[in-house]
Order: C-alpha cells, then sequence, then structure tokens
C-alpha cells in the first residue's frame, strides 16, 4: 500500500492539484511492490482515468488498476494496460 | 555466422512461473548464444530470483546476463548473480567473456550502465556531493567496459551487453525529459574506443529498437515491451536473410 495525499485537500484548504496526484501515482506505481513498473501512462479526463501500457502478466495489470483505485479514489479508473506477446519474434535480422 | 538471441526487461515475479520458458525451450535450435541485457526481476527479490532461474536456467545454449536497476531494489543482487551463475547463466558485470561457435571466438562484455544523459543534456561531474556520485558512477561502469571490451579484442566478434542505453536513438518514443535517466553516451564513447560489432541494451520500454553509436557499432534496444516478443535473434558475421531464416524455422516454434 502506498500513502499519498488525498484529493480531499493535503491542507484540508483546497483539493489537491491533480498533476501532484497524478504524479503521486506513478511514484506509487514503481515502489508498490504490486506493480514496480515505471512506465504505466495515466491520463485524466474530467473524471476519468486512464491507464495505458504494458505489463508482464495479468496480476499485474489487475493489480495496476487497484493502485490507480486507491490513490485515485474520486476517478473511474480505466485500465487500458496490455499484457506482453511471449512468442518468439517471428523473423531474425541479419547485422 | 553467429545467431545471437537476445531479450531484457522480462521483470520476472513471484507471478511469473512458467510464463517464458515455454518460449524458451527450442532456443537451443534457433541460436547460439542468449543474452539477457537487465531488468530480469520485478524488483530484485530472493522469490523473484528463484523464479527467474527456473525460467532461464540450464536452457542448453551459453547464456549471459548484466542485471538492470529493477534487480537492485531491494538490494539483493548480489545472491541474484550467485543463483545465475549456480545454472549456468553467466553475468557479465565489468567483465568479458570469450565463447567459441563453430571455431568463431565471440567475446561479450557487458555491464549494467547508468544513465547520465546525452550531447546537450548531460549531468556533470560538478556540484553536490549527490550528482558527483551519480555521474561517477555512471563514469566508473563506463570505463569498465571499455576494460572488458578490450580483454576480448582479439576475438572475431565483440559483443558489448549493457541494460542502460548508450545512444539516444533507441530511445526514440520516450519523453526527451528522462533521457538522462535512460542512458549515456559514455557508454557508446566505450564501446567506440574499444571496438565492437553489436550493442545489446533494455531499460527504455518505450523506446525502438535499432540505432548505431556515432562510431557505427549496431545498437539494438531488446527490452520485451519494445521487441513485442520473447527475444529477438540478430545473425552476426556473415549471416544473411536465407541463412537467419532457417535458423529460426528450425526451433518450430
Amino acid at each position: 500500500m502506498s500513502h499519498v495525499p488525498r484529493s480531499e485537500g493535503h491542507s484540508g484548504l483546497a483539493p489537491e492539484p491533480e498533476s501532484y496526484l497524478l504524479a503521486h501515482l506513478q511514484e506509487a506505481f514503481a515502489t508498490d511492490p504490486r506493480v514496480n513498473q515505471l512506465d504505466v501512462k495515466v491520463t485524466v479526463t474530467g473524471d476519468k482515468a486512464f491507464l495505458t501500457g504494458r505489463v508482464a502478466t495479468e496480476q499485474r495489470r489487475e493489480a495496476v488498476a487497484e493502485v490507480a483505485a486507491e490513490l485515485l479514489p474520486d476517478y473511474e479508473v480505466h485500465n487500458q494496460t496490455r499484457v506482453y506477446d511471449l512468442s518468439p519474434a517471428p523473423e531474425a535480422e541479419p547485422l | 555466422m553467429i545467431r545471437v538471441a537476445a531479450v531484457g526487461d522480462v521483470h520476472v515475479g513471484v507471478d511469473s512461473v512458467g510464463s517464458l520458458r515455454p518460449h524458451l525451450e527450442h532456443l537451443r535450435e534457433q541460436a547460439d548464444l542468449f543474452l539477457l541485457a537487465g531488468d530480469l526481476t520485478k524488483r530484485g527479490s530472493p522469490e523473484e530470483t528463484e523464479v527467474l532461474v527456473g525460467e532461464v536456467g540450464g536452457l542448453g545454449l551459453p547464456t549471459f546476463a548484466v542485471l538492470g536497476n529493477h534487480d537492485y531494489h531491494v538490494d539483493q543482487q548480489d545472491r541474484m548473480v550467485d543463483r545465475l551463475e549456480s545454472v549456468g547463466v553467466q553475468v557479465v558485470e565489468g567483465r568479458a567473456v570469450r565463447l567459441d561457435v563453430d571455431g568463431t571466438t565471440v567475446g561479450i562484455a557487458g555491464t549494467k550502465g547508468f544513465g547520465g544523459g546525452f550531447l546537450g543534456g548531460c549531468a556533470t561531474d560538478f556540484g553536490e556531493p549527490e550528482i558527483k556520485a551519480f555521474v561517477s558512477h555512471g563514469k566508473r561502469l563506463a570505463s569498465r567496459l571499455e576494460a572488458a571490451l578490450l580483454d576480448v579484442a582479439d576475438a572475431d566478434a565483440r559483443i558489448a551487453l549493457v541494460h542502460y542505453s548508450p545512444v539516444e536513438a533507441t530511445l526514440a518514443g520516450e519523453r526527451a525529459e528522462v533521457y538522462p535517466f535512460l542512458g549515456s553516451y559514455l557508454l557508446a564513447e566505450a564501446i567506440d574506443h574499444a571496438g565492437a560489432d553489436l550493442v545489446v541494451h533494455g531499460h527504455s520500454h518505450n523506446g525502438t529498437e535499432q540505432g548505431f553509436t556515432p562510431g557505427g557499432v549496431v545498437v539494438r534496444n531488446v527490452a520485451q515491451p519494445v521487441i513485442g516478443h520473447a527475444y529477438r535473434i540478430y545473425c552476426l558475421a556473415g549471416g544473411d536473410e536465407l541463412e537467419c531464416a532457417p535458423a529460426l524455422a528450425a526451433g518450430g516454434a
């Protein structure tokens, strides 16, 4: 579990600016042991948060959404991340 | 012809049991050697290391690795190196090994490497001790790579295996602001000074597969999200498309 300021406001006087929330979420993706990934992209439109990028396993794909939901409770999280295709490459490259 | 299979950033976790291994079972029929370009695990824990050795150990072909930044996160990297070596994966951090492939000598030199940036956007060895430590770490590892490549200067073909990128070209697709965290020109400079035929790296998930050093050495970013497959195969030393293609077909995978 990661602990970051919530959108209700860090001081109680004003809502947490969206950019800080997203920066904290990126930090959580890197450090949360369920995810540990630095390149999941978050795009916010209105009250929707879209998660995109590729992850190694289905379990990690679900974890990305869990962490995002915990840190962005006021947003509707849409998990559009995909799991890598691990099939061998179809051709070799001569160098 | 030397067939080099390579992948990086496999990010094995405890949830990865059996995810890679089925795709690697025929690799010994398709390639002469296998390179793992760092970020082998999600966070470098002993539990993940045990999954990793089960996925990449004992594949029946010479296998070489460097670690990546993820593999250092919980400070168990030495244990990971020991376990990889115990299942036949040679970790080439700051050193080189020679391999004979049907009478052709291949030298493989490696290092994790580090960030620092590229021309016009570099950290410099100046100011606070924290910045100097950051820059000097990259310099030290680049210097070791150059020495390792020179150790195998007499090989017929030489490969540099790194995690961080030596060039900007294979970072295309990443935000330019993060380039200093993704690689360093110092690696390319070391490679160009010592000479090599191929550089394989990972680390940049949103980058581009193909690039070259300023000195003209071929660079390939084999981060799994970039290549989009379990591995890529490159043919060195005289291979052409006709020779390379059957190499893959033979595996039947």
